[in-house]
Formats: C-alpha cells, structure tokens, sequence
C-alpha cells in the first residue's frame, strides 16, 4: 500500500514537472502579465512603460499567441529556439534569468504607483 | 557588467540542475533500471564537469554556431517556395519539419556509428558506464554543433518559426534527458510514438552498432529496421575502445591524431 503510494506520488510529480516546464517554455504563465498589460495600455500609459512589463516567453513566443504584434521591439524577439538532439537540451538559459530579473522590476515599478 | 553575467551563469546552472534533479532522481529510485546504482556513481564527477562545461561554456558557443550558419542556409530556397509554405496550415508545417528533422539526425547519427571520423567525437556521449540523466550531458562540443545543426536544418532552409512550437521542442529537450536517466518504466504502445529509457539503454549497450538510432521518437528506426526492444535491460553501457577518463582528455582527444594523443598520455603518465 506504502509502495504503491509512492510510487504513485512519484509519477504524479514528475508528469507535474514535465507539465509545468512546457507550459512555461509555451509562455501559459506570462497570461495574468498580458491582463496587466492590456490594464496599463487603456490608461493612456506610453509604450515604453508597456513593454518593460513583457515577459522573456511572451516576446519568444510572440508568434505563438499575439501573432504579430508590431509595438514589441524587444531586442530579445531575435532569440531562435533550437531543437535538441537526442542528447541533452540546455533547461534555462541566462537569457531566462536576464528576463525574469526585468520583469520583476517592472512588477516593483508598477507596485510603487 | 561581466561579474554579473558570470553570477548569472553559475545561478542558472545551478537552478538547472536543482530542477532536474527534482525530476528525475525520485524516478531513479522508485523505478531503477539498474537497482543498486548510487546518484554519486562512479565518473559522476566527470559527468558532473560536462554539465557545468555545457551550460557555463558549450552551450552558447553551439547554439551562436548554428544561428550564424543557419541564417545563411534560410536562403538556400526562394522566398517564394518559403512563403509558399509558410501559408500551409501550422500543423501541417509542423510535421514537415518534425518528420524531416527526425529523418536528418537517424541518418546523421547512424553515420556517427559508422564513420571513424565522425564516431571519434560521438563515442566520448557513449564512453559512459553507468547512465542516468546526468549521463546525458556528456557530449563533445563539435558533437553537439553537428547533430544539432543537423536536427534543425529543415526548419532553417524551410523558414519555419520554431518559436511557434516551443512547447514541442520544450518536451522534446526534456525527454532526450530522460531517456538516458536510470529508469525503468514501461510506456506500453507509447513508447514507439515518444521513446522509452529501455529502448535508448539498448543503444548505450557495448555493441557500437546496437541498433536504436533514432532521436526521441523510434518511428524511423521501425521504419528502417534498427528497433530493439529486449525485454531486459543491457549488461553494461559503454565502448569497447580505450579513451581518456577525465574531462580535458575527452575534449581533447578527438581533435588530435592518434599518435599525438599517445605520447600526451605517455608524457602525463
């Protein structure tokens, strides 16, 4: 009973992984950031302010779900992801924490208004 | 400025490797294909040395190799032809490229095994003894930009915007780690769509032409007749020729003539 509930728990967690490092690589998590960013652009704010709020998989991905948004120019949108071989695949990249960083001061930015 | 980039390094190598960590050392243990193998097994240190060496590195130096290439190879077919098929349904352009990639590498790698040249490179990803998804990480550079280049090279000449299906090759990075990790977990039917652990053991077995060539997915092997799928695991992973068991001797020594290398190792020795 023990084991099958390990063994159980250990496959639910790393399908939950797996499931979560796509979703996040596919850009599902930057949605509440896309809510933000509709907010800002009906208060007249420039769009300077509204693109530091964009987000590393948003502006990637930018083909994927906003089709072509031409008011992105982000300089991140040259980033070409590759497919990897049937050897390993580099996870996160710097560009990854770069963006995150970004986008946490933005958060800041907008929290102190 | 470059003391932060080189803080940013070290801080995504180490959050990769947490992550998969996570991932996979609980399926290691809780369904072990080789029961009894430790996370610090022997040549983990060496292993351990090609991931750092891959994301601190290797890997930006690969993957500016292929974009500089691979924006000279877009032109290879007219505008015409790649608006032609950018106009194609997305799903349609997927397979394309998907079954094209998966056609390139079979081909590319089953070469890998037969041609000395190119097998002196790739051998280093096979020296491994013990695999689990550490294992993964080794590989040579110049290994790494020719089955990387060649997996993309559809979606370069086609113009296709791999942005569009990051999900796809989000998976496929991750599983390419996961068939090497120390698992046994059978798909069932899946398994011939998606590749299995047991299948990509059977590659690492002694033999240099054990068969299973294909990336990820068995589709080409089935197709080609280079499937196995014993019902066990192999008894031991690895090459059957001497080669070098630290780190700077693996990178160095497909790069230089045989008998170089030899009087290197006779000089350090």
């Amino acid at each position: 009973m023990k084991k099958s509930f390990i063994k159980m728990f250990t496959i639910i967690l790393f399908i939950s992984l797996i499931v979560s490092f796509i979703c996040y690589r596919s850009g599902y998590f930057d949605k509440s950031e896309e809510s933000n960013k509709n907010e800002i652009s009906n208060s007249n704010d420039s769009i300077v302010k509204i693109e530091t709020i964009s987000s590393s998989k948003s502006l990637i991905l930018i083909d994927h779900y906003k089709k072509k948004d031409t008011t992105s120019k982000d300089t991140l949108i040259n980033i070409k992801p590759l497919i990897y071989s049937s050897k390993s695949g580099v996870i996160f990249s710097t560009k990854d924490l770069i963006l995150l960083n970004k986008d946490s001061i933005s958060i800041d930015s907008m929290d102190s208004k | 400025m470059i003391d932060n980039d080189i803080w940013d390094i070290i801080l995504i190598t180490a959050l990769s490797y947490l992550f998969l960590s996570l991932v996979f050392i609980p399926m290691e243990k809780v369904f072990p294909a080789k029961k009894g193998q430790k996370i610090f097994r022997p040549n983990w240190f060496l292993d351990f040395c090609f991931f750092i060496g891959q994301y601190v590195i290797w890997s930006s130096l690969v993957l500016w190799t292929i974009n500089y290439f691979g924006e000279s190879l877009s032109g290879i077919i007219p505008k015409k032809i790649q608006s032609y098929i950018s106009f194609q349904p997305l799903i349609l352009q997927t397979l394309s490229v998907l079954i094209l990639s998966d056609f390139l590498i079979y081909c590319g790698h089953r070469l890998q095994h037969k041609i000395d040249f190119l097998w002196r490179f790739h051998k280093v990803h096979h020296s491994a003894k013990h695999l689990d998804w550490l294992a993964a990480h080794r590989e040579h550079p110049l290994d790494s930009i020719y089955t990387i280049g060649l997996i993309n090279l559809p979606a370069y000449i086609l113009g296709f915007p791999l942005e569009s299906i990051a999900g796809i090759i989000a998976f496929r990075g991750i599983w390419a780690i996961y068939i090497h990790s120390n698992v046994r977990l059978p798909l069932g039917p899946l398994r011939v769509l998606i590749g299995a652990p047991e299948l990509h053991h059977w590659h690492h077995d002694l033999d240099r032409r054990a068969g299973n060539y294909a990336n990820i997915s068995p589709i080409m092997d089935k197709l080609f007749g280079t499937y196995v799928c014993p019902p066990n695991e192999p008894d031991a992973f690895g090459i059957k020729e001497e080669t070098s068991n630290t780190y700077l001797g693996q990178l160095i020594e497909p790069i230089l003539p045989y008998r170089i290398w030899q009087s290197i190792k006779k000089y350090f020795n």
